[in-house]
């Protein structure tokens, strides 16, 4: 489903952030890409929904090559990917509840579907009572519960979630994993980028290790082991 | 489609509300662009009239000998009629001249008795000549030194007005163009604070387009709603430009009319409104529109 072959990316000779990396993601997968701060995997995922452009290789969701897609075409390859960011990235001047219409606004579903599923996928990550109130008025786990009710509600195919956890508590951090699981086990592909070792190691899925741009461990299921 | 219009609509009425002191302040700084343009119209209407005015008080007059026939004089006007540097001729017969004459001095008892008492009237005819601007008098005189009209013609009173003349056609020549180039100048100066302003409020919004982009919104429905949020920009502007405008020309107008009578600008507004303020509003909306797609281009290349 989702294939990097020697993808690289330089940003400038004392900076490559991803260095010959290849692995591939199918259907239905739980995928952890683990390492330290700096190791490659923003990037990796910024490929992904072509935020940026790699210095080389190839990267085929669905056997189209990424990079290669046209500005016109963009928007219709990031409809089939919900991401999730470490820094939520809602849009501050909607309330939760048109924060995730937003993206079933964007993908052209009428009203009425919105009217229907909206509320839905609110209650899926609890927050159907906080479907009025605005990003400023929430705490960080409801804001990423909301971003995740974003990614999901128009039925992507994949969620990419970066750093999902960085600014949450250990409670609120479960809460989320308990989610992608749910999510997964719903039959979304899930590609989750964290530097947890806890979450890694309870997990118990596959683990690809970046370390210094290189893909040094690739297991299945795996461990969070870095030099 | 028109799904997508109605949300691109709404959102850009819901973002204008929602982004209050953003708005409030661009409506602002807009309301003084179009306020400046405005004014800078209206200014120069009232420069054009003033020099027009001033212009027309410029003529010179053609004396004829005592004994030069009426016809030969009419012809001559005719003649001037129709050259193309004059505007208009008036003719003033002898007898016209003696009624100017005695009503300008009709205080003067001496003098109207004195004149009363020669038996041929003194005045010579004239024809006042009225040239389209300034400049074009000295081709008028050098029309009127041939040879043909030499025996009719008593004197031109231009030579002695000729520096005055040419000194004031220059002075409005240059206010003219001048009164142009700085309105052009203060308009654009005007623009560019707006356009400015339009500026930073996108790159305030600059992480909500990019947040859009990533969801997989189009160009076109991200940017839809700050266009719509240009219009409206324009459009209260526009209005609140038009409440200040009023009061002040009703405020302004008589004082001015007071004191230059040709130049009566509430009538003049009263007789322009819609144009003035359907212009007005054009520019408003053309300039919160301009901007705000200027402006968002850079961001949206995510």
């Amino acid at each position: 489903m989702i294939k990097f072959e020697n993808v690289s990316k330089i940003y400038n000779s004392h900076s490559v952030a991803l260095k010959d990396v290849s692995f591939e993601v199918s259907h239905h997968e739980f995928v952890s890409v683990v390492g330290k701060s700096g190791a490659g995997k923003t990037t990796l995922l910024k490929l992904l929904l072509a935020e940026e452009k790699p210095t080389g290789g190839k990267i085929f969701f669905n056997r189209q090559n990424i990079p290669t897609v046209s500005q016109n075409e963009l928007p219709i390859l990031r409809r089939q990917i919900g991401a999730i960011f470490q820094d939520f990235k809602l849009l501050p001047n909607k309330t939760a509840y048109e924060n995730v219409a937003f993206a079933m606004q964007v993908v052209g579903k009428s009203e009425l579907e919105i009217k229907s599923d909206v509320p839905k996928v609110l209650d899926l990550v609890g927050l159907k009572d906080k479907a009025n109130n605005f990003p400023r008025e929430l705490s960080g786990g409801e804001k990423q519960r909301v971003a995740i009710a974003r990614a999901l509600v128009h039925r992507p195919s994949v969620i990419v979630a970066d750093e999902p956890t960085g600014n949450l508590d250990p409670i609120n951090t479960w809460d989320i994993i308990r989610l992608l699981i749910k999510i997964n086990e719903l039959g979304t592909t899930v590609i989750l980028a964290t530097h947890d070792k806890e979450i890694i190691n309870a997990l118990e899925k596959r683990v690809v290790s970046l370390e210094g741009g290189v893909v040094a461990r690739d297991e299945n299921p795996g461990r969070y082991i870095l030099s | 489609m028109i799904l997508t219009l109605n949300r691109i609509i709404k959102s850009g009425f819901v973002n204008f509300w929602r982004n209050g002191w953003l708005s409030t302040a661009t409506v602002l700084i807009m309301t003084v662009t179009l306020l400046a343009w405005t004014s800078i119209f209206l200014l120069n209407v009232m420069l054009t009239s003033v020099l027009g005015v001033l212009e027309e008080k410029v003529d010179i007059s053609v004396y004829f000998n005592l004994d030069a026939k009426e016809a030969d004089i009419l012809a001559l006007k005719s003649k001037l009629d129709n050259l193309e540097e004059v505007k208009n001729v008036e003719y003033v017969s002898t007898g016209e001249a003696l009624e100017i004459f005695k009503k300008r001095h009709s205080d003067d008892e001496i003098l109207l008795k004195s004149v009363q008492e020669l038996s041929d009237n003194p005045l010579e005819a004239s024809l006042n000549v009225l040239a389209k601007d300034a400049s074009k008098y000295e081709t008028v005189v050098s029309f009127l030194g041939q040879n043909q009209f030499e025996n009719i013609i008593s004197k031109i009173n231009y030579a002695e007005n000729k520096i005055v003349i040419e000194r004031l056609g220059n002075i409005i020549s240059v206010l003219r163009q001048s009164g142009l180039v700085a309105g052009l100048i203060l308009a654009l100066i005007a623009f560019l604070v707006a356009f400015n302003t339009v500026r930073l409020a996108i790159y305030s919004s600059r992480e909500e387009i990019t947040i859009m982009k990533l969801v997989g919104a189009s160009n076109r429905f991200v940017r839809g709603p700050f266009i719509v949020e240009g219009v409206l920009h324009g459009l209260v502007s526009s209005a609140f430009a038009f409440m200040v405008i009023i009061p002040g020309v009703a405020f302004i107008g008589p004082k001015l009319f007071n004191f230059l009578p040709e130049i009566n600008l509430v009538n003049y507004l009263g007789d322009n409104f819609w144009q003035l303020l359907f212009f007005q509003t054009l520019g408003g909306i053309t300039l919160g529109v301009f901007s705000s797609w200027f402006a968002i281009r850079k961001y949206l290349k995510v």
